[in-house]
């Protein structure tokens, strides 16, 4: 299989072989019966990946792509089709979710509408059979950290959704989990305040030491926050690795084109072995028609303050962009130039599976 | 109407006084009821100046008093099983694993609820008698037991349908066994459609009639069934005061039970 080059190229790359994985994911799938004779929808296809202590992993893809399913499966609310779940080596499948040293940030919050805050903080480490005053300080200090001090016998409905957001985080830290699942937690919060708790959660995966599992659609999140990402698409990891590499090296033509944006162009036309090259805007070259490179037509002009944008359509069909930092003088749409890149701006890349 | 504006049925000429005509059509029965029952005359019809002396003279027909305890007896005996058998079957339709034969359940349970009343009530009596079953009272009671449960189970499944599942996920998540999140968080938010699904099993018990009719024997007599008896010796104020008790009793546990489920919807409404 081509595509897996990808991948394992991309692990074997950032890591020397390391300390037993805490979660190991091996060859899971997961197929949905279709509802009254519908079709059948595969989830997750042969999904094999590992998620290190400690870390900040990502699960990054369009919607539908399976993430939500992944999480579900390791929290223990589905069961796999086929594959194993491991957690610290042990085969986590047979044990019920309440069993699983694991805990979930719901994308909905799925507070206790009927509890107060403190009283939510304090459902897990109580189901533990924490000694009261342990509870009690604990709640104190998950209080503390999501710094929603003062709020403790408010009822859900009594809360914004940023502090019910921080309700969700201090109650699955509370019985301070092996593995925190999140899915999708800030996509309900508008912009300025999704910003605000990126860097919040980030604190609070370093303070608490808590491996983190974020799953997002959005891939400037992924990137910002991320130790590693696997990106996914139809139910397949493409890749995964450091935002870094993803970004540098994407694996197939998905990646790239997901995470940020990127020219892609078949490698045939360019002299390349590969399938399809892949070069990033801001690498993209602008020179007079006629120079070494590919020939094309400016179609417009975005002026973005710090940017530019330059849309071009290639004269062999297909259609390219640059984002030069310094503006071309006169340069209009209709002008024939030519597109070019540095050699190393052209990224190899591999048909999707 | 001009186009412009849309077409608003609220405007539609007359509606208002249709539906005044509406509200007097159902309710001019009971007003008469209700003012009667307050009437000194001793004649059912004839307005006699006030008295409550007709609701005295009820309290004290000791026959009166019994069916009155007959029927809270075997309402609430009815409401208290029936709410424990549905809670558990509502539970079971709306939030456990497929089944086989899940659909013909859901159907079977909905059947007691269209079958004509007349139906349930000689399947009944049959059935009580091909088994040999004579318990008094208690077979007024194991009746009405049957026939509330489908309707102590509609507010309970309507309440867990609008519950999302992500909350008990997120308790079982925290680890709570089944037990526990039954107990802490499915109990408690389904409170309000439990308490609802109880009092309309305790309207549907006081006020029923026709089962009661076939399966009560002499001294099983309950309320409704009484007062038919009384009428069918002419229309007395007594009758009346009666049956002005039996509704304040029945409208009261209506207005409870929805007030109940309001507050508990607030208390939700996150
Ligand atoms: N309980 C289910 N029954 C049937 N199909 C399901 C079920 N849950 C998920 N699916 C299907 O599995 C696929 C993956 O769903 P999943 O929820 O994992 O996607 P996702 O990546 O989380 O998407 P999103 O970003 O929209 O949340 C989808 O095609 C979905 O329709
Ligand atoms: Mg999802």
């Amino acid at each position: 299989m081509v595509e897996r080059s990808g991948p394992e190229a991309g692990l074997s790359g950032s890591t020397p072989v390391a300390a037993a994985p805490l979660v190991a994911v091996d060859a899971v799938s997961k197929v949905f019966a279709g509802h009254g004779g519908g079709a059948e929808t595969r989830a997750l296809d042969d999904v094999s990946l590992e998620i290190r202590a400690n870390e900040f992993f990502t699960l990054l893809g369009p919607s539908g792509c399976g993430k939500t399913t992944l999480l579900r499966l390791v929290a223990g609310f589905e069961h796999p089709t086929a594959g194993t779940i491991r957690l610290d080596g042990t085969d986590i499948l047979p044990l019920p979710p309440h069993r699983r040293p694991v805990n979930t940030v719901f994308q909905s919050y799925a507070l206790f509408p009927h509890l107060t805050v403190a009283e939510n903080v304090a459902f897990g480490l109580e189901r533990l059979g924490r000694p009261a005053a342990e509870v009690k300080d604990r709640v104190a200090a998950m209080i503390a950290l999501v710094r929603l001090g003062g709020l403790e016998r408010r009822k859900p409905a009594q809360l914004s959704g940023g502090q019910q957001q921080r309700v969700a985080f201090a109650r699955a830290l509370a019985p301070a989990p092996r593995l925190l699942l999140l899915d999708e937690p800030l996509s309900a919060l508008d912009l300025k305040l999704r910003r605000e708790m990126q860097g919040e959660l980030k604190r609070l995966q370093r303070e608490t030491g808590v491996t983190f599992v974020l799953v997002t659609h959005d891939q400037e999140e992924a990137l910002a926050m991320s130790d590693r990402i696997a990106v996914m698409r139809a139910g397949k990891v493409l890749q995964l690795g450091a935002p870094a590499e993803i970004y540098d090296r994407p694996a197939t033509r998905f990646v790239a084109d997901f995470i940020g944006e990127a020219n892609i162009v078949a490698g045939a036309r360019v002299g390349s072995p590969a399938p399809f090259v892949a070069i990033r805007p801001e690498r993209t070259t602008i020179a007079p028609a006629g120079a070494a490179g590919l020939a094309a037509t400016v179609t417009a002009v975005t002026f973005l303050g710090s940017d530019t944008l330059y849309d071009m359509e290639l004269a062999g069909g297909g259609a390219m962009r640059a984002r030069l930092r310094e503006p071309v003088p006169g340069l209009a749409p209709g002008a024939s130039v030519t597109a070019g890149w540095p050699a190393d701006a052209a990224r190899p890349v591999a048909e999707d599976p | 109407m001009s186009a412009a504006r849309g077409f608003d049925w609220r405007r539609t000429p007359g509606l208002g006084t249709f539906t005044a005509l509406v509200f007097v059509f159902v309710y001019a029965p009971l007003v008469v009821l209700v003012v009667y029952a307050f009437n000194a005359s001793n004649l059912a019809l004839v307005w006699g100046g006030f008295s409550v002396e007709w609701f005295a003279k009820a309290l004290g027909n000791e026959n009166l008093r019994r069916a009155a305890t007959n029927s809270v007896i075997v309402a609430v005996v009815a409401t208290v099983a029936a709410t424990l058998l549905a809670l558990p079957a509502a539970l079971a339709l709306e939030r456990g694993r497929a089944f086989r034969g899940k659909a013909a359940a859901e159907g079977l349970v909905a059947l007691p609820l269209v079958a004509p009343e007349i139906v349930t009530a000689i399947a009944t009596l049959v059935f009580f008698s091909a088994i040999g079953l004579r318990l008094g009272l208690g077979n007024v009671a194991l009746a009405h037991i049957v026939f509330c449960i489908p309707f102590a189970m509609l507010p309970m499944r309507a309440r867990l349908r609008e519950m999302s599942p992500d909350v008990e996920n997120a308790a079982r998540d925290l680890y709570a066994d089944e037990w526990q999140v039954f107990r802490r968080v499915t109990l408690p938010l389904m409170a309000p459609g439990v308490v609802a699904g109880a009092m309309l099993a305790f309207i549907v018990s006081l006020d029923d009639f026709l089962i009661t009719l076939m399966v009560a024997d002499a001294g099983a007599t309950t309320l409704p069934v009484y007062l038919y008896g009384m009428l069918r010796l002419g229309v007395t104020p007594e009758a009346n005061a009666a049956a002005t008790i039996l509704l304040a009793v029945s409208v009261t546990v209506v207005v409870v039970a929805t007030l109940v489920m309001r507050r508990g919807e607030r208390a939700v409404a996150a």
